[in-house]
């Protein structure tokens, strides 16, 4: 992108990156400065309302989409390290405020603009691979609104395959739900132990020492269960490998001190 | 029941917002009935040798077994040969079809006793011709009319159907405007796509041939017709 | 059917340490959604048959009365009656009314959901009338007096050995010395039974798949020919279904024969695929008497009228339920009634109140993968979010979780009070998660600790650390 003018990129952590793991975020904004892109955080975002919006209060969803989309006005594109968050923002925006004379126009738009961060570098950036390494092996899970919402399945393989000394092992059931659900986990706990324990189970039998995926929400999940199993496998957020930003410790894995 | 059916039509009348004059609306339903339906499938464009050769493939693929023969007067002896297979009695229950009494000497021939009409349930073989044969998935088309009792097809356990080789066609489709060429929209009172045996997977998911109809389906495509 | 919905927490807490349960579920799912998988891959139409499909049922349902009108005078021109019922009693009350003025005593049924659905069986029950169900799966369960598990494979949840006790407490024919622990055995002694039945009833009950209105037909699928032989030796026959089975041609139909088999098993054809008309002609040698088709509103009008529509597309083929997570964890008598899985989630509060299945619509992680398997395109995730919003807004939540969730959205709304409240929480939960970096309990999160640890924040926000120069 050289001698062009730089895409200016507004990055929406997202609430749990904000407050869990930032370093998802700094990774996010690295993959994108290094594509050529101006990345800078828009002011006044919190979260994007998903919680409200599951649990039917439509009313604070709404109120919360509002403000992301004053928040986000002003960026070329609005780019999120997540599949969930960006689904609201691509999907049900324009259904939330389909209704409002004045906010439904501003939603569409801000829908066109954003993307999910790996389907941004791949899709929109066209970017072929990172320049970084990762000895070792991986298996990768596809976070449900990602995959069915926005249709991220190839993009971060396809980065993930540029890591020197990465090889990726599949889990045969890569894209069935790891039973995060936002509040679906603590509303229904013993479910969502079993959706996640078939999880770890398919991770442990990859034989891989790394879990990837694309959105915290599932990884906090896997790893919070892995952890309490006892497992070794680390887990982390795809954009930390293809970043290279590891100097946070994973997810899960580390030894315990 | 008539005050059922106000009720009904009427709420839903409510439920879709209809008021008043529905002339538009009739129309509508006047125009669609005239049409539509979905995208064709390549599976089922086909016609000529391939459409036999991809019925026969696919019909053994639903467990149903099919064989060759010239002429109708080879029905008999391939029937022999089944019902031998099988170790059942030389006695089967057929259609009276103009097209089966053709090929009724050749079972005669064979030491097999006929009967013609409906079959009952001590039938053990039951002999019918199909009306149209569908090359999409391999299964026939049968039709209930006087000559060809419904009960041939569900109660004996060998069912032997011959199947003119002129009637396989491609789609469904095409089996469809052949009943609206012969019928228009009084169809007979039942018409059955069959394929293969009757089958369940009810237990423990394991597919079992034989549950209540036919446990063993032969197909006689007749060349010649 | 009486609803137990209220009870799907602890109806799934009990499925969920159920072994043999356990055991069936994982092969269902893998079997069924396997099979699809094939089934879909081998057809590179199939997309564009789900558009025609929804297209269809689209359009239908904007026409739903005149449809039905269409199809009663095609079914009464030939001789058949149709019967209107706008409640489950009233369709009980129109089957009763039928086999009383044929004066019928052995009935037999083809699998119907419907017929659950408005308590059939046990309304002729009560009139003396023992109704025999002839779908191996879902004669099983008659036999063990419980509802259907899957509606497509209503004994999914059993095991031969199940069966076998089912058969030898029923049975009185069957020899204690007669071996019957193979399936085949099985079917067999089913299938012995079940032909007498066959043979000597009167009336004869099936659903139907699809109600063509230009022809004034049925269109009933089965695999095991149960539903034509119902159909073809008593002397009446019953068709009852619900009103939105209609489509308006018989090439309509077809499109959605082609979806509902490869949804439902993977399969491209059925074993039986039935068109059926009425009685039998005059010269016919077979088929029965008297035709009739009972056509059950029982609360698809009012879905009709409500936000939740696109559910009437539906053709129950249980896609949606064999690639569901939940119901994959918990199986279908969780959710404490006739309609489980996705389906369930948003028919159900329909037809029983969403008070009573409170937990269906939320018992979802809105994985979304029934709406992506859906044959009708259902956006199953977005109509049970319509009824979280209709149970939101008349305050059936439990007041704690309104209270945090409310919290959470009034602090959301005020960014600055939102970056002071994530600062304290990461720097507070990072210090209880210590040098592991983890914490295995925390007080209002047993739901989460309980089963897994918490990963804990590293220290700061991001926000914070970007507006600090980090990068």
């Amino acid at each position: 992108m050289t001698g062009e003018v730089p895409l200016r990129v507004g990055l929406f952590p997202t609430c749990l990156v904000d407050l869990f793991r930032p370093v998802v975020g700094f990774a996010a904004a690295q993959l994108l400065t290094r594509a050529g892109c101006e990345v800078s955080l828009p002011e006044g975002l919190t979260c994007c309302g998903q919680p409200s919006y599951n649990s039917g209060d439509r009313r604070s969803a709404q109120r919360l989409a509002r403000q992301v989309i004053s928040a986000c006005e002003g960026f070329d594109y609005i780019v999120i390290p997540s599949g969930s968050c960006g689904g609201m923002l691509r999907h049900h925006y324009p259904e939330l405020l389909a209704d409002d004379a004045l906010w439904a126009p501003r939603a569409r738009q801000l829908a066109e603009r954003s993307y999910e961060l790996l389907s941004f570098l791949v899709d929109v950036l066209k970017l072929e691979g990172v320049d970084t390494a990762f000895p070792g092996t991986a298996t990768y899970h596809d976070s449900c609104s990602g995959l069915r919402e926005l249709g991220v399945k190839t993009q971060p393989r396809k980065l993930l395959a540029s890591v020197e000394g990465l090889a990726l092992t599949e889990m045969p059931g890569a894209e069935t739900c790891c039973g995060f659900g936002g509040t679906f986990c603590v509303k229904y706990p013993a479910i969502s132990n079993r959706m996640v324990s078939d999880k770890c189970t398919e991770a442990q039998a990859t034989g891989a020492k790394l879990l990837l995926a694309g959105d915290l929400g599932c990884l906090m999940n896997i790893a919070g269960k892995l952890s309490r199993l006892g497992s070794p496998i680390e887990v982390r957020h795809v954009a930390e490998v293809l970043a290279g930003r590891l100097e946070v410790p994973a997810l899960c894995g580390r030894a315990d001190p | 029941m008539s005050g059922g059916r106000e009720t009904v039509l009427s709420s839903l009348r409510r439920a879709l917002g209809v008021t008043g004059d529905d002339t538009v609306r009739r129309a509508g339903v006047a125009a669609r009935l005239e049409g539509a339906g979905g995208p064709s499938l390549a599976l089922g464009r086909l016609s000529g040798d391939a459409a036999v050769q991809a019925f026969v493939t696919r019909a053994q693929g639903l467990s149903a077994s099919v064989e060759h023969v010239a002429e109708i007067e080879g029905l008999g002896s391939a029937a022999a040969r089944v019902i031998r297979r099988l170790g059942l009695p030389p006695r089967v229950v057929m259609a009276s079809d103009p097209l089966l009494l053709r090929g009724m000497s050749g079972f005669a021939v064979q030491g097999i006793a006929t009967r013609s009409g409906a079959a009952e349930a001590a039938d053990s073989v039951g002999v019918n011709v199909a009306a149209a044969a569908v090359a999409e998935t391999g299964v026939v088309m049968m039709t209930s009319r006087p000559e060809t009792p419904t009960s041939l097809n569900l109660l004996p356990e060998l069912w032997i159907c011959a199947v003119p080789r002129s009637r396989i066609v491609g789609s469904y489709e095409e089996a469809l405007a052949l009943l609206r060429r012969d019928y228009g929209l009084r169809l007979p009172r039942a018409v059955n796509f069959i394929g293969g045996p009757s089958r369940t997977g009810d237990i423990e998911e394991i597919l079992q041939l034989g549950a209540h109809g036919p446990k063993t389906v032969h197909l006689v495509i007749i060349d010649a017709l | 059917m009486k609803p137990q919905s209220h009870a799907f927490k602890s109806e799934s807490a009990k499925a969920l340490e159920d072994p043999a349960l356990q055991h069936a579920l994982s092969q269902i799912q893998g079997l069924l959604v396997n099979g699809r998988r094939a089934a879909v891959d081998a057809l590179p139409e199939f997309q564009a048959l789900r558009e025609a499909g929804r297209a269809i049922k689209d359009h239908t349902l904007d026409h739903l009365d005149l449809y039905l009108e269409h199809f009663a005078s095609q079914v009464e021109a030939r001789g058949g009656q149709v019967h209107f019922a706008a409640t489950a009693e009233e369709a009980c009350a129109a089957v009763l009314a039928i086999c009383r003025d044929a004066g019928a005593e052995r009935v037999i049924k083809s699998k119907s959901m419907v017929t659950e659905e408005i308590g059939l069986n046990a309304a002729l029950e009560a009139a003396s009338i023992r109704p025999v169900e002839t779908d191996l799966g879902e004669y099983i369960i008659q036999l063990r007096d419980e509802p259907p598990s899957h509606i497509i494979a209503p004994a999914v949840h059993l095991g031969r050995r199940q069966v076998e006790e089912a058969f030898r407490a029923n049975h009185t024919s069957l020899p204690v010395s007669r071996k019957i622990d193979e399936p085949a055995e099985l079917l067999a002694e089913a299938r012995h039974v079940l032909r007498s039945q066959f043979v000597s009833a009167d009336v004869g009950i099936t659903g139907a798949n699809f109600l063509v209105a230009e022809t004034g037909s049925a269109v009933v699928v089965t695999n095991e020919g149960n539903a034509d032989l119902t159909m073809t030796l008593p002397r009446v026959h019953i068709v009852l279904t619900g009103i939105e089975k209609v489509v308006p041609t018989l090439e309509d139909a077809l499109v959605l024969l082609r979806l509902l088999v490869r949804s439902a098993t993977g399969q491209s054809a059925t074993g039986y695929t039935t068109i059926a008309s009425g009685k039998r002609e005059a010269r016919d040698l077979d088929g029965p008497d008297a035709f009739h088709v009972v056509l059950v509103d029982n609360g698809r009008s009012k879905l009709l009228g409500s936000r939740n529509r696109e559910m009437l597309r539906c053709i129950r083929c249980g896609a949606c339920m064999n690639h569901c997570p939940v119901y994959g964890a918990v199986g279908g008598h969780a959710y404490g009634w006739v309609y489980p899985g996705p389906m369930g989630a948003v028919l159900t509060p329909n037809f029983v109140g969403l008070h009573e299945a409170k937990d269906l619509p939320n018992a979802s992680t809105f994985c979304g993968r029934c709406e992506s398997v859906c044959p009708v395109m259902i956006p199953l995730p977005k109509l049970m979010r319509n009824l979280r919003e209709e149970q939101f807004d008349a305050r059936d939540v439990a007041r704690s979780q309104r209270w945090a969730l409310g919290l959470w959205a009034t602090v959301a709304a005020h960014p600055t009070l939102y970056r002071f409240a994530s600062r304290l929480g990461a720097r507070v939960l990072a210090r209880l998660g210590g040098r592991r970096g983890k914490l295995a309990r925390l007080p209002l999160a047993r739901g989460w600790t309980g089963h897994r640890d918490l990963p804990a924040p590293t220290g700061s926000t991001f926000t914070d650390l970007w507006k600090g120069g980090a990068r």
